[in-house]
């Protein structure tokens, strides 16, 4: 797990990890086991102090935001990768999604406080903070490009060749609010993936 | 909004760590240009712009207009008062710009000059002042998108409509109609079908 977390870590410092390799160690140490979790439970619920980078064993989670009494599934967390929840990690506010596991998993986490003193005891900066917002924000905005110019058939075949995983891991009703599309259209792309 | 918010809302998210950011945090307000009105049409980032310039906006609206493979226009974000316009391709992808923005309106901002940025960014501490425009950077993107995800056109016109009518007078009907990510012809016969105040 540990290997795991400092490869994950070593990529988000990209070309300054080197310099900063005790700093990047010591981190992935201060991983603590949460929680095994099992399928339909949640790593959190709207509304909480979750200021945690979380690292993700080998289930699968997904993320689901509401609207207007819908879940509306956002993001899907694959195997041995980490993962936080923006609102609380990164923009310091309470949780606004839920973080529902979809595959059963081991969870660990370090919490933001012990983030900053690490980092600042070695030096780190901003780095990894800086990191993690601008990935949230390349895949925001790749999503948006999505949502707004693929046509539904174009959304699934990307969707499942960036996340093999997504079509056993979340229902159909799930997936189609995934894509932005309504359940009849969902079928109709997924057919027409098939006949193609 | 005044270019004064800008510091403010600096000083409320780093409060935590004044007063040992307090001299960095107004060496980076004072590193902004004095509030300058651009006409409409004005380019702030043209295509393959490579510029880093940080803009804040005052009045006005700044869109960030596009082209699809089909050279249909895009409209990935568009930006108001109290709102940061930056060049999301060179900052997310270190590549030129694909995109061009554009004042829309006449729009009075601030500007922090790319070199100016640049030094700034190599001080101590910068990085922790820097990750609070980031902030502010990533909840205008994620918003966007969580209206694309969560609202049927005809609801994100209407959200538009109530919560940034700024934005809704400032847009053709032809750009709003790509910032929701239908057709125009789509657009016009929900136009026909459901006027806003319904």
């Amino acid at each position: 797990m540990i290997g795991h977390i400092t490869h994950q870590l070593t990529q988000l410092y990209g070309s300054q990890a080197p310099a900063l390799k005790s700093g990047i160690s010591a981190l992935a140490a201060q991983f603590e086991f949460m929680t095994q979790i099992s399928s339909g439970e949640n790593v959190w619920i709207s509304g909480e102090e979750k200021p945690v980078l979380f690292f993700n064993g080998d289930g699968i989670l997904a993320e689901f935001s509401a609207h207007q009494g819908g879940m509306f599934c956002q993001r899907i967390i694959p195997p041995n990768t980490l993962f936080w929840s923006e609102s609380a990690f990164l923009l310091w506010e309470k949780t606004d999604t839920v973080m529902r596991c979809k595959k059963a998993s081991k969870i660990y986490g370090v919490s933001g406080r012990k983030v900053r003193q690490i980092t600042a005891k070695y030096g780190m900066g901003y780095i990894l903070a800086n990191t993690l917002t601008k990935l949230d924000m390349a895949s925001y905005r790749n999503r948006s490009k999505d949502l707004c110019l693929l046509l539904p058939v174009e959304r699934l075949r990307k969707t499942i060749a960036s996340s093999p995983h997504i079509l056993s891991s979340i229902s159909r009703e799930e997936l189609a609010k995934y894509l932005g599309l309504s359940r009849s259209s969902l079928f109709r792309a997924m057919n027409a993936m098939h006949d193609a | 909004m005044r270019e004064g918010d800008l510091c403010e809302l600096l000083r409320h998210k780093l409060a935590d760590r004044l007063p040992e950011l307090s001299s960095l945090i107004d060496e980076f307000c004072a590193a902004f240009s004095l509030p300058q009105v651009l006409p409409k049409k004005t380019v702030l980032i043209r295509l393959d712009d490579a510029s880093m310039h940080l803009h804040f906006v005052l009045q006005g609206t700044v869109v960030e207009f596009g082209e699809d493979d089909r050279s249909q226009m895009t409209v990935p974000q568009a930006f108001g008062p109290g709102e940061f316009v930056f060049n999301f391709q060179r900052h997310l992808t270190h590549l030129p710009s694909k995109t061009v923005y554009q004042c829309v309106t006449p729009t009075r901002l601030v500007t922090m000059d790319q070199d100016v940025l640049a030094s700034f960014q190599k001080k101590e501490g910068s990085d922790e002042v820097f990750f609070v425009i980031q902030q502010h950077l990533l909840t205008q993107v994620r918003a966007h998108f969580q209206h694309l995800l969560h609202l049927t056109p005809v609801q994100h016109y209407i959200w538009i409509f109530h919560h940034k009518p700024w934005l809704a007078k400032s847009l053709t009907r032809n750009q709003m109609a790509a910032f929701l990510g239908i057709s125009r012809a789509t657009f016009f016969r929900l136009l026909a079908k459901h006027a806003p105040n319904d």
